[in-house]
């Protein structure tokens, strides 16, 4: 049998309890906090969002790729007319439907991030543009351009999704990235963080770790290692803080994995 | 100054007790039968006064994401608890700061619209009782602040802690014999 304690224990305890626990205000407060945090779920699906608009730039680049292709084709016989001036404006002009889907910065894609220093993350539009080898086909001007651009461009490249043969980094099209990071997250809420993982790898691999997901897949990877216990996840979130020091990523990975 | 969980803690946690198939909680009713419990088991684990609300936004947030993964197999105490744990864990991470609480910052801080005298006592109450509780080492106090504080059985409380419960009640035993020494010290210096 337990000593059970005496009355004065008891009623400090008693008493204690009131004071331990929030008052009115700081309950309504943080409920409040909470539903703001958690209202779109938008930090979960902040990657999902991000794919989407990555997926609908890459379609969009694949379509005018596709529709550019069709249209200089009977032109093509002087090849000097695309190289002319007169082109630039039209290359333009082919370009242009994609720059909107790009525009939105990770501020409007994610909302749940608490208040705090955070000038965008290094996504999409701020991360470097892998090289994108220009296809033979056009004039070096051209070509140029295309390079000058992201990888979207490479959307329309043969072999688009296959990921780069031989395992060369600098290939991978953002297509295969997004297939890739969309792997590794479908893998996750699905409960498979081991499937995660190996998708995560995978994109590390094809990427040498340069891709312009390279920060989604970092967070997917240590959410992974999270939920397998893993003790190199500390290592991980440090080094995540390190490399990704405004991370519109981090609440989430706070929150998924506190 | 009155919360659900406030004067009945147990009852209310009992209530939550493991769901029925695809009987998934709303998120407002477990936050609002919860919130209390959540709260000071934060203050138990040692997260500081001024952390103490960030921390049960973490936990909640987590909460609101996950109520459809909790599926019931455990009692909502058991995951809320579990949750609340690695919050602390990590608030404690950042901040640097040992585990245990600092009872100090409750006298100063004596929240709530009601009697002034009544808020204070209870804030006095609440800094004495965790500072007896800083003398405990975490096993204890833990085991302890589940029993005494929120009035869960003590299989209940091994569960949660993965317990033989042999164990658990041991911890219980010596951490009320030294809290009821604490007190008598305390009440007749």
């Amino acid at each position: 049998m337990i000593e059970e304690l005496g009355p004065e224990a008891r009623a400090l305890l008693d008493a204690a309890r009131d004071g331990l626990s929030p008052d009115a205000e700081a309950v309504r407060r943080v409920r409040a906090k909470v539903h703001l945090a958690a209202g779109g779920q938008a930090v979960g699906s902040a990657i999902v969002a991000k794919l989407g608009v990555i997926a609908l730039v890459v379609a969009v680049a694949a379509g005018v790729g596709v529709y550019a292709t069709r249209r200089a084709t009977p032109a093509l016989a002087p090849a000097v007319e695309l190289a002319s001036p007169p082109e630039a404006p039209r290359q333009a002009a082919m370009h242009e439907p994609a720059a909107p889907a790009r525009a939105p910065s990770d501020d409007e894609l994610i909302t749940i991030d608490p208040p705090g220093p955070r000038a965008g993350g290094p996504a999409i539009a701020s991360g470097p543009a892998p090289a994108v080898a220009p296809r033979a086909a056009l004039p070096a001007s051209r070509a140029a351009e295309t390079t000058a651009r992201s990888s979207v461009a490479g959307g329309d490249e043969p072999g688009a999704g296959a990921g780069p043969p031989g395992g060369a980094p600098r290939g991978i099209d953002l297509a295969r990235e997004v297939e890739l990071v969309d792997a590794a997250m479908a893998a996750l809420r699905a409960g498979d963080a081991s499937g995660a993982l190996r998708a995560v790898q995978r994109h590390a691999t094809e990427t040498a770790g340069r891709g312009q997901l390279a920060e989604d897949a970092a967070a997917i990877e240590i959410e992974a290692l999270c939920h397998l216990h893993d003790p190199t996840t500390n290592a991980k979130l440090e080094a995540f803080d390190a490399r990704y020091p405004r991370s519109a990523q981090r609440s989430r990975l706070d929150n998924q994995c506190p | 100054m009155v919360t659900p969980t406030r004067q009945m803690p147990s009852l209310a946690l009992a209530a939550a007790h493991p769901a029925q198939d695809g009987d998934v909680p709303v998120f407002d009713e477990v936050y609002a039968l919860h919130v209390a419990f959540v709260w000071r088991v934060l203050r138990t684990f040692g997260v500081p006064e001024v952390q103490v609300e960030d921390a049960v936004q973490d936990v909640f947030v987590v909460v609101h994401r996950r109520l459809r993964e909790w599926q019931g197999k455990a009692a909502i105490t058991t995951w809320l608890f579990a949750i609340a744990r690695r919050v602390a864990s990590n608030h404690r991470r950042r901040a640097g700061k040992p585990t245990e609480p600092l009872a100090d910052e409750l006298v100063s801080d004596t929240t709530g619209g009601g009697d002034p005298f009544v808020e204070a006592s209870r804030a006095q109450a609440a800094a004495t009782v965790l500072a007896i509780l800083e003398q405990l080492d975490e096993d204890k106090r833990i085991v302890f602040a589940l029993v005494e504080l929120e009035q869960l059985p003590v299989p209940e409380v091994a569960r949660m802690l993965d317990l033989n419960l042999n164990t658990a009640y041991s911890r219980l035993r010596l951490a009320r014999q030294a809290f009821e020494a604490a007190v008598r010290a305390k009440v007749r210096p």
